[in-house]
């Protein structure tokens, strides 16, 4: 923590070099923060270089309270759902047959094999909204009250949205495991 | 809850918690000329500095009003120092004799009504009428008047009236005007913060995004006048130095080994101050990944520091330029009680007498050469506020937060247009005499 803090002075002070340090150390992790709450890289990449100027215009905001990463995590997300927000108002909400799911197996609860690039991919590619209230529930922690402020929905919608993006993934991930099953065993 | 339903959350909760993916390197290109170079705490500093001097003048202003020895309501203070206070007897019945008692209260005076029969014995100096119990001088006199020892009371001026205040001198003192030390020479110094402000081709805005302010700092002998109660008009001698950094230039040192030119210049940087021109054999130099910073025959593809086993040094360029300064400052004093508080304004003369650029080393410094194209002569203007606590009569400590602007372009380059300016909180001690 005491390194850092130095960091964060240097950033405040203006000092060039301790603002690249700070992007250096931080952007692998908050650019796949990007990445699971976008749809393609071109999103992703805009997310993490307005998170980033919005971390650099609030660190006088931080008071070395709580976890810096984490607090540099919840501006990357507000980036996120802003952009959503302003992009993705008409997305219907019954288009879970949209996914192609070959081989699917639902009973499969063998995750073992997936590996973070899977499950990344995976959650890529559900609809925007499913992907957001996912994203915002099960990983954030966000509750269905807070997600229907946040996104703009009413919280049955925040629930059911939810419900339908677990049945996916749970279809996605069965899918996926017994595709790398079945090419592990030739 | 479904049991699966829980496992499919944590199974990505704690699948992607740790997961990382390198950024595209552009990322941070286009982020970095969008962050603030500007220390956000220096505009705090400034306002923070200001408030503090406000708070402390009404504060030595409204402790001044307030020192008052014996108030029965016919008394006002005034701040005028060696000297002691007369009080008078503040009634009187016509016909009746007083006899003037001293009081002394520190530095401050204490008057009263004077009675149109008295007897004195010590000398007053008349300074003028007052309203009572207002502490505002209405009339001041601009000279004074004394009255010999036991003169009689008809000696009194005419225009001297009830309500007239008066300080009686120190015998030793009988006759002299007031403490009129005029001339003062005093010593500041202070770090100070350098920036500029400028406008210019785009290829101007590209380096000054990476450039920052370095190591800065100014200080000198002045010498000042005070031409009446309030004013005062100060010249003196300073010498100031600014430093800037630009980030991203890379320098090598055995260049002297491969340079055909040996020393009249391989390598040019271009910064918003100007060009730098290398005029060190032994310096290489390259600017990484930004193409057109360093002008040179000796690109990566025709030269490489690495191979030719050259000793690296930095990778920032420093450049630093000194001033000896003549400045002409007028004084204001706003508030003149144990702690004085003045408002400060002026111009200087700014003639250039360092233009160096270098690379820091271990403890030392690696000279490159020097910035092209600066304005020898500059000329600039300075606003401030200053506290002085006298702590004699002759001795006082300064402080003064000021800042200068320079009034005309620092460079000569055609197409900019850069005006630097800077400011300190200059500390330091004055002697009256």
């Amino acid at each position: 923590m005491h390194e850092i803090s130095k960091i964060i002075k240097g950033c405040l002070a203006g000092n060039r070099r301790d603002q690249e340090l700070l992007y250096r150390r931080h952007s692998s992790r908050l650019y796949a923060v990007c990445l699971q709450y976008s749809g393609n890289d071109e999103e992703a990449r805009d997310i993490l270089q307005e998170g980033f100027i919005k971390i650099f215009e609030n660190l006088h905001n931080y008071k070395f309270e709580g976890s810096f990463e984490g607090w540099m995590r919840r501006i990357t997300v507000n980036t996120a759902l802003e952009r959503f927000r302003s992009r993705h108002n008409l997305y219907r909400v019954d288009d879970i047959d949209t996914i192609q799911e070959p081989d699917a197996d639902p009973d499969n609860t063998d995750y073992s094999g997936l590996e973070a690039a899977d499950l990344l991919e995976i959650i890529r590619e559900l609809p925007p909204k499913y992907r957001m209230v996912f994203n915002l529930f099960a990983i954030e922690g966000y509750s269905h009250k807070e997600i229907s402020k946040l996104v703009n929905i009413s919280e049955g919608t925040s629930k059911s949205n939810l419900a339908r993006a677990r049945i996916i993934l749970q279809r996605r991930v069965g899918s996926f495991t017994g595709l790398k099953k079945k090419a592990a065993n030739g | 809850m479904d049991e699966r339903e829980a496992n499919i959350d944590l199974l990505f909760r704690n699948g992607l918690k740790d997961y990382e993916v390198l950024p595209p390197q552009d990322v941070w290109d286009k982020i970095n000329p969008a962050v603030r170079t500007k220390p956000y705490f220096f505009y705090l500093r400034v306002a923070a500095t200001i408030a503090l001097f406000t708070a402390i003048g009404v504060i030595a202003w409204m402790l001044g009003r307030n020192e008052i020895y014996e108030n029965d309501g016919t008394y006002t203070v005034l701040n005028i120092t060696k000297a002691e206070a007369v009080r008078i007897a503040d009634s009187y019945d016509p016909g009746e004799n007083f006899i003037a008692a001293s009081s002394v209260v520190r530095k401050k005076s204490i008057i009263s009504a004077v009675p149109e029969k008295a007897e004195y014995n010590s000398s007053l100096i008349f300074l003028g009428n007052i309203q009572p119990q207002s502490g505002i001088i209405t009339q001041p006199r601009s000279g004074m008047m004394t009255i010999p020892e036991k003169a009689d009371i008809s000696s009194v001026p005419e225009n001297i009236k009830p309500g007239s205040f008066g300080l009686e001198m120190p015998e030793s003192s009988m006759g002299l005007t007031l403490p009129d030390k005029r001339w003062s020479i005093s010593a500041m110094a202070s770090p100070t913060y350098y920036s500029k402000t400028g406008s210019g081709n785009e290829q101007y805005m590209l380096m000054a995004a990476t450039e920052n302010t370095a190591a800065s700092y100014a200080g000198g002998i002045g010498l000042s006048y005070r031409i009446n109660k309030r004013f005062s008009i100060q010249t003196g001698l300073y010498y100031s130095s600014y430093g800037q950094k630009i980030g991203g230039i890379n320098s090598f040192a055995g260049f002297s080994r491969h340079s055909d030119a040996k020393g009249k210049g391989d390598f040019m940087v271009m910064t918003s101050n100007g060009p730098v021109q290398s005029n060190n054999g032994d310096a290489f130099l390259s600017a990484g990944n930004q193409p057109g910073r360093v002008l040179t025959q000796y690109t990566n593809d025709v030269f490489d520091p690495d191979k030719a086993n050259l000793s690296y040094v930095d990778n920032a360029l420093m450049q630093n330029f000194s001033y000896i300064q003549m400045p002409l400052t007028v004084r204001y004093k706003l508030l003149d009680r144990n702690i004085d508080f003045n408002l400060l304004g002026g111009v200087s003369y700014d003639f250039l007498v360092g233009n160096t650029a270098f690379a820091k080393t271990d403890g030392g410094k690696f000279p490159i050469g020097s910035t092209e194209g600066l304005n020898t002569l500059m000329f600039s203007s300075s606003v401030g506020m200053g506290m002085e606590y006298n702590f004699s009569e002759k001795i006082s400590l300064n402080l003064e937060p000021t800042f200068r602007y320079f009034l005309n372009p620092f460079n000569n380059a055609a197409g900019t247009s850069i005006h630097p300016y800077s400011f300190g909180i200059f500390s330091g001690f004055s002697y009256k005499f």
